[in-house]
């Protein structure tokens, strides 16, 4: 009975009862779950975010950055020194960083974009631990050094404070699945498009009229501006931000998201930051153990599923608008 | 007929010491099919990377339409009309062939993040149009049943022919064809021959290297023969056939042809 009730569903109307059920799962979680648990679903949410984004950058044009951590601190930066050096809102500074981090990563790229995969992956790793140190050592005393900056404002809007973890939760969440929404709008028109070309064979791209330079730049801004978004929640969220947030690590664990979940796949990109941000969750009680179990269960992946967990779909080209097949 | 659609004057293309392409000066007409033939290394993928943008020449320039388009972005003489295939496949092997085909069409699209994002009108229509010209041409080049096939599943033939499919889709005017038909057998080297010759009609003039003669000879309205880096002939595939320079190339000098006989 249920296997015909299964092969009546196609794929389609399996994949958006699969979508309902995990929105309805999302809505009703903080209804029964312990704030623990709930700020937890946060933590996911934000590696969710800067896993897409860079998902952007790594998965869709193939651009091997293990700096992502540079732009997310960027966000959440930007927002601290704005908001208690100004008394900026939140919510306000949270297209400013948005911005902030684009630019930045726009002046950044401009110069190396050209590089390509391993040397790129140098790179990249460099201006990670420049911004690290640079934050560390208190430039021009607006960094406030290795102690961070403390003191930031909850975001809210009119008189309502974002402020229990589960209106952060909520909030993590709406913008995660609005940028998933729009990342996906994206991977079906010319721009998605060509990224995947140039991921595939850059100078074939570029001799098939894609401007290989623009469309990377393009990349990385985007990208690095999702990650200021999710720098700027966060600030919001922990109030005091220090570099130890954004380390070497962080930018490896995004990579590992992007590539355990399958390059150039949002749902892919959903499971992998499940899988990273979850498992040493809920292996806790391991103790040290639970990272070398961690290591191990990555390896297995990658050696089983090369493609990644949930790989990348193309889309299909339905039957004809004209054709006589 | 008589018009010139690309001219190639006086290049010269070092690569450090080596000079690949030396003071080469070509005038191709508007709807014919041109072949280029050559020993290996005669520089002929040279020239071609010149001009298709790839490389600068050190010397000399290039017009296309009486236009000069030396140092032109390859992206940017897409949009002008100059499409290439290569020599060794250059698929995007990952992708669906109706994907690889819609690479083409990339350079007469205008929208960009923003009117995607929102949905725009003007995006879908320019979507639909995208889609309708690679439907065209995967069905014209006979990919249409393997439209949904990631490219890297397809036999060597196809690719092929999925390169061939991938440049028309940009709208040329001219169409660069390095070596169309090396690594297939008979029936696709017949069915690439009678393909290409189809194409002039439509508007498309054709420069070609290939190192099958008959292909050459049975195609080709004008052949440039190059050996070392420069010209040594040009003519019709009949004076091409009978000139001495072009059998000492190929063949070595004349004694060597004498003790052959």
């Amino acid at each position: 009975m249920r296997e015909n009730f299964l092969e009546i569903l196609n794929k389609k109307e399996l994949r958006w009862i699969l979508i309902c059920l995990a929105l309805v799962v999302l809505i009703i979680f903080p209804l029964i779950s312990s704030n623990y648990w709930i700020d937890v679903a946060f933590y996911l949410g934000i590696y969710t975010l800067l896993g897409l984004s860079l998902n952007t950058i790594l998965g869709e044009v193939g651009l091997f950055n293990l700096g992502h951590a540079a732009f997310w601190a960027t966000g959440a930066y930007v927002t601290a020194i704005l908001n208690t050096k100004f008394g900026i809102p939140i919510l306000v500074l949270l297209p400013v960083s948005a911005i902030a981090s684009g630019v930045f990563a726009w002046l950044v790229s401009s110069p190396i974009i050209h590089l390509r995969g391993d040397y790129l992956c140098i790179v990249t790793i460099a201006l990670g631990e420049i911004v690290r140190l640079a934050l560390l050592n208190n430039p021009w005393g607006i960094t406030g050094g290795p102690n961070g900056i403390p003191g930031i404002e909850r975001p809210s809007v009119g008189g309502f404070v974002i402020n229990t973890p589960t209106e952060f939760y909520f909030f993590i969440w709406v913008v995660v699945l609005i940028s998933a929404i729009g990342l996906i709008r994206l991977q079906r028109c010319r721009i998605g498009r060509a990224w995947n070309y140039i991921r595939g064979d850059e100078l074939a791209a570029e001799a098939m009229g894609v401007n290989v330079r623009s469309l990377k730049l393009l990349a990385f801004v985007l990208g690095a501006g999702l990650a200021g978004i999710a720098g700027n929640i966060y600030a919001g969220k922990m109030m005091v931000i220090s570099p130890d947030s954004f380390t070497f690590m962080e930018s490896c664990m995004l990579f590992v998201i992007v590539l355990l979940g399958g390059m150039g796949s949002v749902p892919g990109t959903f499971l992998g930051a499940v899988v990273v941000v979850l498992f040493p969750e809920i292996f806790r009680p391991l103790a040290t153990y639970r990272m070398l179990i961690f290591g191990l269960a990555m390896i297995a992946v990658m050696y089983l599923k090369p493609g990644g967990m949930l790989p990348r779909k193309r889309l299909i080209l339905k039957s004809a608008i004209k054709t006589n097949e | 007929m008589a018009e010139a659609i690309l001219e190639i004057k006086h290049v010269l293309k070092r690569f450090k010491g080596l000079v690949a392409v030396r003071a080469f000066h070509q005038e191709i007409q508007a709807g014919t099919i041109h072949s280029l033939i050559g020993p290996n290394g005669a520089g002929k993928t040279t020239l071609f990377n010149v001009i298709s943008g790839i490389y600068t020449p050190e010397e000399g320039a290039i017009w296309f339409y009486g236009e000069e388009i030396t140092g032109e972005k390859p992206h940017n003489l897409v949009a002008k009309g100059i499409a290439r295939t290569f020599q060794n496949l250059r698929v995007f092997s990952d992708l669906t062939c109706f994907e690889n085909v819609m690479s083409g069409q990339h350079c007469r699209g205008r929208s960009g993040i923003l009117s995607s994002l929102l949905c725009l009108r003007q995006q879908r229509e320019e979507e639909k149009r995208m889609q309708e010209v690679a439907e065209n041409w995967l069905e014209k080049t006979g990919l249409w049943a393997f439209r949904n096939e990631h490219a890297k599943n397809l036999p060597f033939g196809l690719r092929k022919k999925l390169e061939i499919a991938r440049a028309l889709a940009t709208e040329p005017k001219l169409l660069l064809l390095d070596e169309p038909t090396t690594g297939l057998n008979d029936v696709e080297k017949e069915e690439i021959m009678t393909f290409t010759a189809a194409l002039p009609p439509l508007g498309i003039t054709i420069l070609l290297v290939e190192h099958n003669m008959n292909f050459v000879m049975g195609l080709s309205d004008r052949i440039t023969v190059m050996d070392m880096g420069e010209k040594i002939a040009e003519g019709s595939p009949n004076e091409i056939y009978e000139n001495p320079r072009v059998i000492e190339a190929y063949l070595g000098q004349e004694e060597a042809v004498d003790s052959h006989a």
